[in-house]
């Protein structure tokens, strides 16, 4: 199945990942299909990708200003337009006791999903989760409002400041962020010997053949197809040339016989503690819920990850993102929008998330070393956790040209089709 | 004199008034096939919203744009695309013959020897439905992990001497969970044909001196084609769109089904216009191979009565 990061690895509950599939399984693919049914020529000019070489403002509508100054938050409820179990429940619970209004929370499951039923604007909601890699199309379409950074006093009190001006989004305009995670390797040392993280090309692992029948790569086309390129050593995956990607594509050929490898969605955070994987690409978040899932009398202590490859002086390293909270251009209650947004850049709130998502918040007081301190996270994943540093050197998914995504998807259905 | 027009008139009317019963099932059809269906057409002649990245249907059939055809039916007859169709229609039709052996005897005792409890078996076999089907999947992943339940009765039993890695990737594994999945769609079709065969006629053969397999093989079986047929059709359909059984139960390539293919391109944006094109080479696949299905069963069917 295809999912982006975020819309499948935080089931906490395994009840809560059945009725994810279950709602999938007649939902997504039919509405994936009939999305672009309704959508006629696109009226947007040109997107504003950023990258970290040209870091973007994303541009501003006369018609479509930022909520004014000084305003009281409305009356609620808020109604809150996020991926499925993305939000701890106990913060909103936190937010109502704090603010007196009820949090409704509409969650969807795919990144096409929302920004069609958003495109119609017949459905209103006041905040929304972008993807950093999707802003641009959502600024394109007038989907989000301006922030009024009057109203988010902790956005620079609290959060990185790599981040309070991204290069995505220049003086954060229209986002702050929500998440941020590392893309790289997790194993178990009692099932891997190979100390992974030393190794010279460490994505190599997965082509050894010692480790067959308990590897996984993630069922998504643009992180499966990157560790194809890793492989051979290519590193920048966002400008990958049609060699780049028969390189990826023949390289991951290899792994159905070789390794019996496996494509799976929970791989990282789900059969890696369970025991029913032992080598797997995972999300730094994904690697740190995992502890939760570690049966009863098994022993979180071998789970380890690793962020190949490393950043040297001139290239980026492994793959890094960051996703975001936003306005929606239509929000019926703006300012408690930003109320919201702010409660969410409490350090406290922030960490309270992660307790329950894995997934952590870019606080400044924050940095692995603290965490492992705090006994946030255990020393052996220190790994695990992000720091500012990281989000500098590490290499950021961007989008894709229309064009280049074709290639990519064709890529990706071929590696699918084995053989 | 007016006698034969009032006829006539009574004959139009009745003219008209038929065919009209039909309306609702014509207008719901157009509605909610035809017109959806048309729409999964204009996808796949359209292209990629150059801003948005989803698909941008080409409604007006002179603006239709073949590439994504050409490009599916390249992969199809000169690449791998051929195998995974040739594997689908080989992992359905194995689990579909599997189903019919395990469903036929249960419906044929429910049909005829259950008695009482007739009502209680019907309601167990209905019962997994409660649950959702890949809720029943996933808990397949359990069972069947190394570890597992499956692997602990089988080496209890003596019948596996290791445990047998199930998930690797293996095909039987995901037959299996084909047949476990669809089976009751068969069995209840079944049923409904073994249950209006009248006893009489049975009893009737063994009276003229039949064994009790002549008589099951000339009476009951052929009697019961219908409803075998049936059972099949129901359960073939929708195997050959399923795309989560192998996902959760192998996520090997070596194991993937076209539905799959095609649920990974429509749920990737730029790929909508690619996975409609594959859903519309399916159909055509799958109307050929059950437009022949249904013509050879029907004639052999005919033959079995005279």
């Amino acid at each position: 199945m295809v999912f982006h990061p975020r819309e499948r690895s935080p089931w906490r509950r395994p009840m809560s990942r059945r009725e994810v599939l279950g709602l999938m399984a007649g939902t997504a693919v039919a509405g994936g299909l009939l999305a672009g049914c309704g959508s006629g020529a696109s009226s947007a000019s040109k997107l504003a990708i950023g990258t970290r070489e040209n870091p973007v403002e994303q541009p501003l509508f006369d018609d479509n200003p930022a909520v004014k100054s000084g305003l009281e938050p409305e009356d609620g409820p808020l109604r809150v337009y996020n991926w499925a179990d993305y939000i701890n429940p106990a913060v909103l619970k936190g937010f109502t006791k704090e603010f007196g209004n009820e949090v409704e929370v509409t969650t969807f499951y795919n990144s096409q999903e929302a920004l069609q039923k958003l495109r119609t604007g017949k459905i209103s909601f006041d905040i929304f989760f972008p993807t950093q890699d999707d802003l641009p199309k959502y600024v394109a379409g007038k989907l989000l409002q301006p922030l009024n950074h009057d109203y988010l006093p902790n956005l620079k009190k609290n959060i990185w400041p790599t981040l309070v001006n991204p290069f995505y989004d220049r003086h954060s305009r229209y986002t702050t962020p929500y998440v941020t995670y590392s893309t790289g390797i997790g194993w178990r040392t009692d099932m891997v010997s190979t100390d992974v993280a030393s190794l010279e090309n460490p994505w190599e692992v997965f082509w050894d053949p010692e480790y067959k029948g308990i590897t996984g790569l993630y069922d998504e086309y643009r992180d499966a197809l990157s560790v194809g390129m890793y492989r051979s050593g290519l590193k920048s995956v966002n400008d990958a040339t049609p060699d780049d990607l028969a390189k990826a594509r023949d390289n991951l050929l290899e792994l159905p016989d070789l390794m019996e490898i496996r494509y799976t969605i929970d791989g990282a955070y789900s059969r890696l503690p369970e025991g029913n994987l032992g080598l797997v690409q995972a999300w730094s978040g994904d690697t740190l819920l995992a502890l939760q899932y570690v049966p009863e009398g098994g022993d979180p202590s071998v789970l380890r990850y690793a962020w190949p490859p490393k950043a040297t002086r001139d290239k980026a390293g492994g793959a890094i993102s960051n996703d975001c909270m936003a306005v929606l251009a239509n929000a019926e209650r703006p300012v408690l929008a930003h109320a919201f947004i702010n409660y969410f850049l409490e350090t406290e709130i922030g960490l309270e998330n992660m307790s329950w998502l894995g997934y952590q918040p870019p606080q400044k007081s924050l940095d692995p070393i603290s965490m492992v301190d705090k006994g946030l996270v255990p020393e052996t994943l220190t790994s695990a956790v992000v720091a500012q540093e990281d989000f500098e050197m590490g290499q950021i998914t961007t989008q894709l040209t229309t064009e280049e995504d074709s290639r990519w998807i064709e890529t990706w259905s071929r590696v699918q089709q084995g053989g | 004199m007016s006698g034969p027009a009032d006829e006539r008139r009574a004959v139009g009317e009745r003219r008209w008034l038929w065919p009209s019963l039909a309306l609702p099932g014509v207008l719901w059809l157009v509605l909610l096939f035809l017109t959806p269906l048309y729409a999964v057409f204009a996808v796949a002649m359209g292209s990629p919203d150059p801003i948005f990245g989803g698909a941008l249907p080409a409604w007006n059939p002179l603006a239709w744009n073949p590439g994504e055809f050409r490009t599916i039916l390249g992969e199809l007859f000169t690449g791998q695309l051929g195998i995974v169709f040739l594997r689908t229609l080989v992992y359905v039709a194995v689990a579909t013959f599997l189903s019919l052996l395990i469903g036929y005897p249960v419906a044929y005792y429910v049909a005829r020897h259950a008695g009482r409890w007739r009502v209680l078996v019907l309601m167990l076999i209905i019962a997994p439905f409660w649950i959702n089907y890949l809720m029943r999947m996933l808990a397949w992943v359990n069972l069947l992990s190394t570890d597992g339940y499956v692997n602990q009765a089988l080496m209890f039993v003596g019948l596996l001497d290791e445990p047998r890695e199930w998930l690797v990737g293996k095909h039987s594994t995901v037959i299996l969970g084909l047949v476990y999945g669809y089976v009751p769609f068969l069995i209840l079709p079944l049923f409904a044909a073994l249950d209006r065969i009248d006893p009489r006629v049975i009893e009737a053969a063994r009276d003229l001196g039949a064994s009790p397999a002549r008589a099951f093989f000339a009476v009951t079986l052929p009697l019961s084609s219908q409803g075998i047929l049936a059972g099949c059709v129901i359960v073939m359909l929708p195997m050959f769109g399923d795309y989560y059984t192998a996902t959760l139960l192998s996520g090997s390539p070596r194991t993937n089904m076209v539905g799959k293919l095609i649920e990974q391109d429509i749920l990737s944006g730029a790929g909508s216009g690619r996975g409609a094109a594959l859903t519309v080479v399916l159909m055509v696949f799958v109307g050929i191979l059950m437009t022949y299905y249904l013509y050879s069963v029907a004639r052999a069917s005919r033959e079995a009565r005279t």
